[in-house]
């Protein structure tokens, strides 16, 4: 009282009323607008310039590199008092009015009561940069449990709440782990397996389905890694895929610091692309060349950190200054790289150096390559504990729905139980990097058999883990269980391609058996061994970029089992057929007359014309196909000088027809649902649903000739309506439909099982928060 | 829950937050945009800002020609503009002309790389993804009308050439899918987009809803609590479903309008599109763009037969463009909506870039026109283009800066660039250039850093 009345003298000209108003200094009320208002954008929230935060009370307490900033109870000897006074803070803008100093002073002098307000989740929290060793609880179990136990206790959350069903967990490991649903048989297989651990059984097998799981993970890294088929920088060569790279990286789960080490520091032009980044025709902004392009996607994806801001200026945010976002260009530009400050050049060269030098020296006179080198193995040091920090964490939210530190990139932020991020990067270290055995260590954890948790808001302050937040479906997984609901999956990026003539297929796809060469008349006898894959595509070109005249026959194409019998062409229905002109003839040739090859005339044979697909599904047992081929001798007669064609086999996958949405370019329906135009990297996608994506999903065109096909297909298998709708259940939901769903299902549709009501049926469960959220 | 409920809800979910701190908003003069974009480079002196016209003839050395169509009055006393173009002339006492818009120095010419620039503010590539200016306008607007949305973009197809550049500036970017574009590429199909889908009744539709509601009840988790996710995705749904049973929908359908209205619309997919956005203006669209259509080496992107494709162009222009003017006057509209005419840059017959930002050369002239096809401006200029505008608070039959009378025929007093251009724009809907959103813990400002400075003089009642 006697502080606060002298005070009030020292103020004079304060009125009466505002006197009485003042008596006691609310942190909410009175301090807090006063600090938002001059003060957070450098020193709240996170941010620490000159390592100072006003994010709690202890941290004002503990104050920045060189003084202690306040001392409770002593307002007028505050160096925080002292800075406001003499106008050094804020160093931009007004200064603070003599009233907000002085309220200021009262509430330090009062001793700094927040008053019950929440301090900054990230409030004096910097993490160490080498990982903490941290002993795991006695017990046994996954450590991800026995470390969480402790943390449990002391937020009070039950312990005795039980795992989720195994038609659940089923769902949720297959979607999370290879993207996609599981099916009938192997949800009931699973079901009724009586084993202990057949939890961690489904894990390890899942994981070690390859192919899924790399075309799964693809997104993700397609995303992060700004990789994709289509784009920007294309355009003018400014753009190089990684895609080969990172489906085979992926497929042979290379060690993560290997992985990066050649991403950073690439040995094959096959990996460059993500250093390289997107080089626009013309001139751009000083902080978007790539060298800088480069240090920031490296900071952003590998280590957490945001460098866009230092890339033009000083940091308000954090305190990563201009020259350590140009010491990371450096390494990469290949002319001395000036700094350059808003736009404004410096005169300063930059010198190229890592973020935290004590990880490694790069020798800025070195070549380029080698100072990638030296840059990746500093950056994959085992003494740089973000590294691994970074990525568990992403795997966590991956599988979790919610990181440990929220969001992924703000690696600054502090996780909500450190003890066990740093575990779980120690233990992924010590694993030699090992993505997979990461992935299997939380999903065997008890905690990520927990009920998934709806959370009121996307990035809700408080967060409290008490099981895996809820997620939606991506665009590419939703596509995905359209697809297996739909028995139908979209043409990949890479499929069967003609380029002049030639014909060419992804190597993991399949591969060329034949090329006839161009043939201008005559036939050629072809006879090729098959390898055990599913397709045959008989491919027919053109071969001298006129596509007159090029009338291409298949005379007594037959598949040969080892046992010597033959299977005609002729008997099966081939899955696809094109002809460059007019459509593809059985038994005569594409405009209709017999069949002719030299001096023969034959019965039995295709007739079509290039540029021309045929694809057959092989047939089981056959080990190798007979044809002969020739461009027709009616064409030959009416137009020597035109005819030109040349003739392939092509032994492929189904893939090379049928891919996963990871491997298709984006259209209106993925794009809408959020797949990103992967010009920046995006680590996380937003999940919410909006209005226009409704829109697409509700009369878009894409979505309902997927319905209709996916009917087509259920019926096609002859089953009754009533069946179609558990199979949809089933496979949509993993689980049967209940009565009352299937009463109300056969009520609101009158009992009709026509193609239009199963179609209705299925897109309500597609449109279902049950089906889109796991 | 209404559109502006869920709006909100949606900012609760986690949408880039605007930093109030910024400006105090001004006075808003207009509540609707229409912007008339001209794809692929409008060049000024064969358009609004007509020069010595040289007539074709063979022989004719390049370096002479600047207008390869003679100058013809308009209402306006003094103001000419170019011949093809009779039927704007009789509206321009309705308009405030720029002359004077310098293009961004982007370096070498790609017109995708331009048109990012205008339509986000910002030049490419940027270290977050960079609104359009419509998404900018529906994040902090929102839609006038909740059943109509709030960014409309007309006649874009995305599966042409430079498809990709496109899409990388016609999108809400880190504001949120929720403030994209709403894409109509065919305005004659346009209703196609809020009618249930194609095949489908009415009562199939409403019964599709009910059965979907109806297992959203039934199902396990269609009734445990609350949940963001949850909560937006049915929303959303209603939201849509609204939408397609809404009688706005009619605004969207062309074949409504009266047919001697649609004839002197109909001059193709443009002077369709301007139709269409007069309907959806009078339903309540907030920002709608209507483009004649960026394809590279078509519209507006004359490497070669300028001439002859110009008078083209402008036979697809004159007529919708002002009678949209005449319609929202008639209907009480045109003072509350600002339209926008512009385009990426202008072009030259001999200069690319700027007089003092030469470029790299695309297009060979020849020193000497022997050809029809080598009559008119091919090759991209920079530093003068004409921007037009009416309505929403802008002066009337008012002219707006200076270009040099000889080649090059350069912005010569009162340069207007982007930023400027936006806030002016921003400043008749009441949004200050300063008007920014959080994004990766930084201000991300609607005029680049907050820079723009609206141009008082070409208001009515200035700034």
């Amino acid at each position: 009282m006697i502080r606060s009345l002298v005070g009030a003298l020292a103020l004079g000209g304060l009125s009466a009323m505002a006197l009485a108003a003042q008596k006691t200094v609310s942190y909410q009320r009175d301090v807090l607008p006063i600090l938002k208002k001059n003060c957070s954008s450098c020193h709240s929230n996170g941010a620490k310039q000159g390592d100072f935060s006003l994010d709690s009370r202890e941290a004002i307490l503990t104050g920045g590199k060189t003084h202690p900033v306040a001392r409770p109870g002593k307002g007028a000897q505050s160096y925080l008092i002292e800075l406001v006074t003499k106008g050094a803070m804020p160093p931009q803008g007004a200064h603070l009015k003599a009233s907000e100093v002085e309220t200021l002073r009262r509430w330090i002098d009062s001793g700094l009561p927040f008053d019950g307000a929440a301090e900054s989740e990230n409030a004096a929290w910097t993490p160490p940069l080498a990982l903490v060793d941290v002993a795991v609880p006695e017990g046994t179990g996954n450590a991800v449990d026995r470390l969480l136990a402790p943390y449990f206790v002391e937020k009070k959350v039950a312990l005795s709440t039980p795992v989720v069903s195994d038609r659940v967990f089923v769902r949720r490991a297959y979607l999370d782990l290879i993207g996609l649903l599981p099916s009938p048989a192997q949800l009931n297989a699973f079901v009724w397996d009586t084993r202990m651990d057949k939890r961690e059984r489904l894990v390890t097998s899942l994981l070690a389905d390859t192919k899924n799981y790399t075309e799964h993970w693809l997104t993700f890294w397609n995303d992060a890694l700004r990789n994709d088929y289509v784009g920007t920088g294309y355009i003018d060569g400014g753009r190089s895929q990684i895609t080969n790279w990172l489906y085979t990286a992926l497929e042979s789960n290379k060690p993560y610091d290997q992985f990066v080490r050649e991403l950073v520091a690439p040995t094959s032009p096959e990996s460059e692309g993500f250093i390289k980044g997107i080089v626009w025709r013309g001139v751009v902004n000083a902080s978007q060349r790539p060298p800088l392009q480069a240090a920031q996607n490296i900071g952003q994806v590998f280590l957490g950190v945001n460098l866009k801001c230092a890339s033009c200026h000083d940091s308000f945010t954090s305190n990563w200054k201009l020259r350590d976002a140009y010491g990371l260009a450096a390494i990469f530009a290949d002319t001395p790289l000036e700094l350059v400050r808003c736009d404004k050049p410096t005169g300063t060269m930059a010198s190229a150096k890592f973020l935290w030098p004590e990880l490694g020296v790069i020798e800025g006179t070195a070549p380029l390559a080698t100072r990638r080198t030296q840059l990746a193995a500093a950056l994959t040091s085992p003494a740089n504990g973000r590294f691994a920090r970074a990525i568990v964490n992403r795997l966590w939210t991956k599988l979790m729905g919610r990181g440990l530190i929220e969001p992924n990139d703000e690696l600054d932020n502090k996780p909500w139980n450190p003890a066990l991020l740093d575990w779980l990067a120690g233990d992924f270290v010590a694993h030699g990097y090992d993505l997979k055995h990461t992935l299997a260590q939380i999903a065997t954890s008890r905690a990520y058999q927990l009920p998934s948790q709806g959370l009121a808001k996307e990035k809700p302050t408080g967060y409290v883990f008490t099981g895996p937040a809820v997620k939606r479906l991506s665009a590419e997984q939703l596509t995905d269980a359209i697809s297996t609901l739909a028995e139908n999956w979209p043409t990949p990026v890479e499929t069967l391609r003609i380029n002049k003539g030639a014909v060419s297929v992804p190597r993991r796809t399949g591969k060329v058996l034949f090329e006839s060469g161009l043939m201008r008349s005559g036939v050629k006898q072809v006879e090729v061994a098959l390898g055990g894959n599913e397709v045959l595509a008989l491919v027919a070109t053109d071969g001298n970029g006129n596509s007159n005249h090029d009338w291409a026959d298949w005379i007594e194409p037959r598949f040969v089992f080892a046992d010597g019998h033959e299977l005609s062409l002729r008997e099966l229905a081939p899955l696809s057929a094109t002809a460059g002109f007019g459509t593809v003839q059985t038994d005569k040739s594409v405009v209709g007359k017999p069949l002719r090859l030299g001096e023969k005339t034959y019965t039995r044979g295709i007739g079509t014309h290039a540029n021309s697909v045929i694809l057959y599904a092989i047939p089981r047992g056959t080990t190798r196909f007979r044809t002969l081929v020739g461009p027709d001798q009616g064409a030959v007669d009416e137009a020597p000088t035109e005819v030109s064609v040349r003739f392939a086999i092509v032994e492929a996958s189904r893939a090379l027809t049928q891919g996963r949405a990871a491997l298709t370019t984006a259209d209106a329906f993925t794009r809408a649902l959020g797949r990103p135009n992967r010009e920046q990297t995006v680590t996380q996608r937003q999940t919410v649903a909006t209005t226009l994506q409704a829109l697409e999903l509700t009369n878009g065109p894409l979505l309902a000739a997927r319905l209709k096909q996916g009917v087509r297909a259920w019926q096609a298998h002859g089953a009754h309506g009533e069946d179609i709708l558990t199979g949809l259940y089933q496979t949509a939901l993993s689980r049967p439909p209940t009565r009352t769903e299937r009463d109300a299902v056969r009520q609101t549709l009158g009992g009709k099982w026509t193609p239009e009501n199963l179609e209705d049926l299925l897109w309500a469960l597609l449109m279902s928060p049950e089906f889109q959220l796991y | 829950m209404n559109r502006r409920e869920l709006l909100l809800s949606a900012l609760a979910a986690g949408y880039a937050r605007p930093l109030w701190a910024a400006q105090p908003a001004p006075k808003a003069t207009a509540d609707a945009v229409i912007v008339l974009w001209m794809g692929g480079g409008m060049a000024h002196t064969e358009t609004f800002d007509p020069k010595r016209y040289t007539p074709y003839e063979a022989g004719t050395p390049s370096e002479k020609i600047l207008s390869t169509f003679p100058a013809i009055p308009t209402v306006v006393d003094g103001l000419q503009i170019s011949q093809g173009l009779e039927k704007v002339a009789q509206v321009m006492d309705r308009a405030t002309l720029i002359r004077t818009y310098r293009a961004g120095d982007l370096g070498a010419i790609l017109h995708s790389r331009h048109q990012y620039h205008w339509h986000t503010g910002y030049a490419p590539p940027q270290t977050v993804a960079a609104p359009h200016i419509g998404s900018v306008i529906a994040r902090t607007l929102g839609p006038l009308n909740e059943a109509v949305p709030a960014f409309i973009n007309i006649g874009q197809r995305f599966d042409v050439g430079e498809g990709e550049e496109l899409k990388a500036f016609t999108t809400a970017g880190f504001l949120g899918s929720e403030f994209g574009p709403f894409n109509l590429p065919y305005p004659d199909q346009a209703v196609e987009a809020v009618r249930p889908p194609a095949g489908m009744t009415p009562s199939r539709f409403a019964n599709r809803q009910a059965l979907y509601k109806k297992l959203v009840g039934e199902s396990v988790v269609g009734k445990l609590g609350s949940d963001y996710q949850k909560e937006s995705l049915l929303r959303s749904l209603d939201n849509a479903h609204r939408l397609l049973s809404s009688s706005a929908a009619s605004a969207f359908d062309l074949t409504k309008e009266p047919k001697a209205s649609f004839d002197i619309y109909n001059t193709g997919r443009f002077g369709q599109g301007c139709l269409l956005a007069r309907r959806l203006r009078e339903a309540g669209a907030r920002y709608t763009e209507v483009t004649t259509e960026y394809v590279p080496f078509f519209g507006w992107d004359t490497h070669d037969n300028g001439h002859t494709r110009l008078a083209e162009m402008k036979r697809q222009i004159d007529a919708p463009i002002a009678q949209l003017v005449r319609d929202l006057e008639e209907r009480g509209l045109l003072d509350r909506t600002l339209i926008v005419l512009a385009s990426e840059f202008s072009r030259d017959m001999m200069m690319e870039g700027k007089p003092d930002a030469r470029v790299r050369d695309q297009v060979t002239v020849p020193d000497i026109v022997n050809e029809l096809k080598f009559y008119g401006m091919h090759r991209h200029f920079t530093d003068a283009g004409s921007v037009l505008m009416f309505g929403g608070g802008v002066k009337k039959g008012f002219v707006y800066g200076k270009t040099a009378d000889e080649r090059p025929c350069k912005t010569i007093e009162n340069p207007v660039v982007i930023e400027d251009l936006h806030a002016t724009i921003y400043h008749t809907l009441g949004i200050s250039p300063k008007h920014a959103y959080e994004v990766e813990k930084r201000p991300f400002y609607v005029t680049r850093d907050g820079l723009g400075k609206p141009i008082g003089t070409l208001l009515a009642k200035g700034i």
